[in-house]
């Protein structure tokens, strides 16, 4: 049963109907679908399941072609005298007469020349081989793929990734609860002593090189007792990376400063909450709502603090307003019903019959993006690595040769390519012929590929 | 910019006559025009670095923001691939029949389509981007030079056999031409690995995500997957010859589409090289 199944893995056919596959699935996806609907399709099971299949298969065919690329290697490598000479007589083609001590030393060079890297001399016979990189690398590339897309699928698992907004001159706990929005996959664990995250200031347009490089905040990581493990300003292709997350600024708004105080004077909480510039709404800043709650925990009052944009020659701009203003609303926390509202200026206050709300200043907020995925690392080094083997694979061509003298003097040569190749056995002949100036029959040699 | 249009100007013109050598030369079987077609054309790439050159200097970017840049840029790769195999096999240079009066139009349109430079943003100011399209303008060379040779072995497939005239007999074996053609994809293939990665990457440092199936990533890995069954064909169900030389033909399309189809078709913020920002 095992077996059947690996024979099915195996057959380079099947490789080939799931790639067609795959390559017909995507592209009709990227036609078919639009937005959230078409990334939808790349989760399906119809693309999921023969991904994983082709990931067995490419698993299942590495596994062989690894075992008979390093018997090959092995065999040749632990041929003897004795049974390459029988090889070569039984096999080989005629190409020339030894010439004395130095013919094949000769043949050594000049297979070494035609791509056999090791070409030993051992007593009458040559054994040539092509180098253990250009056997193994087809196998290895293989293998390569298979960890990648395994690497891929459990890193897309255990990977986190959301927005949140950080207040300039504050900062925010790793956590779930700072996120406004978050996408965690299945396997994702949140650090039991989470980071910190601190926008110390922020740039609305930062120029560096010549480049406008857009809204910057200047970002901190702090670890769960305080200390800096990253800083740095944060534009694109300039996030903050620390073991794997990874933090690039995603957009910026408001953040307006309000405090609840007691009718004696005293400051009983302070928020600052985050606004995001209303793309709809050219007027208006969108609402920050929060609730307040009282000295003895119990929540009373919601807020909403709607802020007015600074306007030039008519147009909103995306700046603090040079003299802030902001439309106070209390409404009961728990029936609905309006307790008073007030627009006030910085420093002015909503009064309410438990105390008062203060608007106290209005700053700016970073919203920022933040990856935790660990698997990018190993990733980029599967890409480079891949890539690697794949060149070898593709530039090399695995091959072997024996050289025999036999009694009389006669040299024959017996070649093998695994693959086929622009050298041709016939090439292997003359070249030998050439350097033992002789004039053998003609022949072909093997070719084949597996 | 006044030089810099009289440069690209230069390249259309030799381009032009080399397209005429060519043309003529094929019909009457003229090896003599053949040969002074490659170096006229060949001539022409002079200017035309020199017009790629000027505008890299004063726009500060490589040649690959906007349609004229691109475009303009391929066909110049286009004409030095030419020239290489003509170089490497002389009787290779039948193929300016066909590259040369397709780098004309290409450069042509270039030049009627509006030049004003696209500034680097912020986005795009980074390395990975330069070994993208470093990489990329490689890989689509190389497939387009294997689907050549495909296109020339299949050509003289369908003449019988011994009935080569003149310029078809010159030409390396049948079995040369189906290697190279192989090797070229083989080479291709190793460099769209290296444009995909480097665009992960970067997508990642600008963004947070490596891959999100935008539809020119989608194409570029589809492009990727149509080589890797021509390898597979090739290497384990032993395809050689017209069938290997039939595909690589038929696959160039695909890549195509993916450069110029994709950016034109889907609204991608992707395809801004091509359309702009
Ligand atoms: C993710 C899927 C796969 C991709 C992208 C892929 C890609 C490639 C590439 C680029 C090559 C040429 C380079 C080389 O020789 O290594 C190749 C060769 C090859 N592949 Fe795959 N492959 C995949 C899966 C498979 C599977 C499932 C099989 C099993 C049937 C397979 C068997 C082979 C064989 C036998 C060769 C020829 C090796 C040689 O001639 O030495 N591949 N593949």
């Amino acid at each position: 049963m095992l077996r059947r199944a690996l024979r099915f893995l195996e057959s380079p056919r099947l490789a080939i109907v799931l790639l067609v596959y795959l390559a017909s699935a995507s592209a009709i996806a990227t036609m078919a679908a639009q937005g959230a609907q078409r990334s939808a399709v790349y989760s399906a099971w119809y693309f999921v399941g023969p991904a994983l299949l082709l990931l067995g298969s490419t698993a299942a065919c590495a596994m062989r072609r690894t075992r008979v690329s390093a018997a090959r290697l092995k065999q040749v490598r632990a041929l003897e005298p004795e049974t390459a000479a029988r090889l070569a007589r039984q096999r080989g083609r005629d190409v020339g007469t030894a010439q004395g001590e130095g013919s094949l030393g000769a043949a050594a060079v000049a297979l070494r020349e035609l791509g056999f890297r090791q070409a030993r001399v051992q007593g009458r016979v040559v054994v040539a081989q092509s180098s253990a990189w250009a056997l193994m690398a087809s196998p290895v590339f293989h293998w390569l793929l298979v960890s990648l897309l395994i690497v891929v699928l459990f890193g897309r698992m255990a990977r986190a990734e959301g927005l949140m907004g950080v207040p300039v001159g504050g900062e925010r706990p790793n956590i779930a609860a700072s996120y406004g929005v978050i996408d965690a996959g299945a396997l994702y664990r949140w650090p039991s002593a989470p980071l910190r995250i601190a926008v110390p200031s922020f740039e609305v347009d930062y120029v560096s090189d010549g480049i406008d490089r857009g809204p910057t905040p200047f970002v901190k990581l702090l670890s769960a007792d305080g200390s800096v493990l990253a800083a740095g300003k944060v534009y694109p292709n300039n996030a903050l990376t620390h073991n794997g997350v990874m933090i690039h600024a995603s957009d910026y708004g408001l953040s307006p400063k309000i405090s609840l105080v007691t009718p004696g004077g005293e400051v009983v909480a302070t928020q600052q909450l985050i606004a995001d510039f209303d793309p709809n709404a050219a007027l208006r800043i969108a609402p920050a709502e929060t609730v307040l709650t009282d000295a003895a925990g119990k929540a009373s009052v919601r807020l909403s603090v709607q802020l007015y944009p600074e306007r030039r020659s008519g147009r909103v701009v995306k700046l603090v307003p040079k003299s802030p203003k902001a439309l106070l609303v209390a409404t009961d926390a728990e029936n609905g019903s309006e307790l008073g509202r007030a627009t006030v200026t910085r420093g002015g206050a909503l009064q309410l019959e438990q105390g008062s709300v203060r608007f106290d200043s209005v700053g700016y907020y970073a919203r920022i993006s933040v990856v935790d995925d660990r698997s990018v690392g190993a990733l980029y080094f599967l890409f480079f690595a891949a890539i690697a083997a794949s060149a070898v694979a593709l530039l090399t061509t695995p091959r072997f040769a024996v050289v025999a003298v036999d009694e009389a003097g006669v040299v024959r040569v017996h070649v093998r390519f695994y693959r086929p190749s622009a050298v041709t056995p016939a090439d292997v002949y003359d070249a030998l012929r050439s350097v033992l100036g002789g004039d053998g029959q003609q022949g072909e040699g093997a070719v084949d590929a597996d | 910019m006044q030089t810099e249009v009289l440069m690209m100007w230069l390249a259309v013109s030799a381009y032009a006559l080399s397209a005429i050598l060519f043309v003529f030369g094929a019909v009457f079987r003229a090896e003599k025009l053949l040969s002074i077609g490659l170096w006229t054309a060949a001539a022409g790439l002079v200017p035309h670095i020199a017009g790629i050159a000027l505008r890299w200097q004063a726009v500060g970017h490589g040649p690959f923001l906007g349609f004229y840049e691109v475009v303009s840029s391929y066909a110049f790769l286009a004409v030095i691939a030419l020239v290489a195999l003509a170089l490497w096999r002389r009787p290779l240079q039948v193929l300016g029949v066909g590259v040369v009066p397709v780098a004309l139009l290409m450069l042509g349109g270039a030049m009627l389509a509006p030049r004003s430079p696209l500034e680097i943003s912020a986005k795009l100011a980074s390395w990975w981007l330069t070994i993208h399209v470093a990489f990329a303008k490689l890989s689509y060379t190389s497939f387009i030079a294997a689907a050549a040779l495909g296109l020339v072995f299949i050509i003289r497939e369908r003449r019988k056999e011994g009935s080569d005239s003149g310029l078809l007999a010159k030409l390396p074996s049948q079995a040369v031409l189906d290697d190279v053609s192989f090797r070229l994809v083989g080479v291709g293939f190793v460099f769209l690995s290296i444009m995909i990665v480097a665009g992960a990457i970067w997508a990642n440092e600008a963004w947070g995500r490596y891959w999100a199936w935008d539809p020119i990533e989608t194409w570029s890995l589809i492009s990727w997957i149509v080589y890797a069954i021509y390898l597979h064909l090739r290497l384990t169900m032993g395809w050689r010859g017209r069938k290997a030389a039939t595909y690589a033909v038929i696959a160039l399309p695909v890549m195509v589409f993916t450069l110029i189809g994709v950016p034109v078709v889907y609204n991608s913020i992707h395809g801004a090289y091509l359309t702009g920002y």
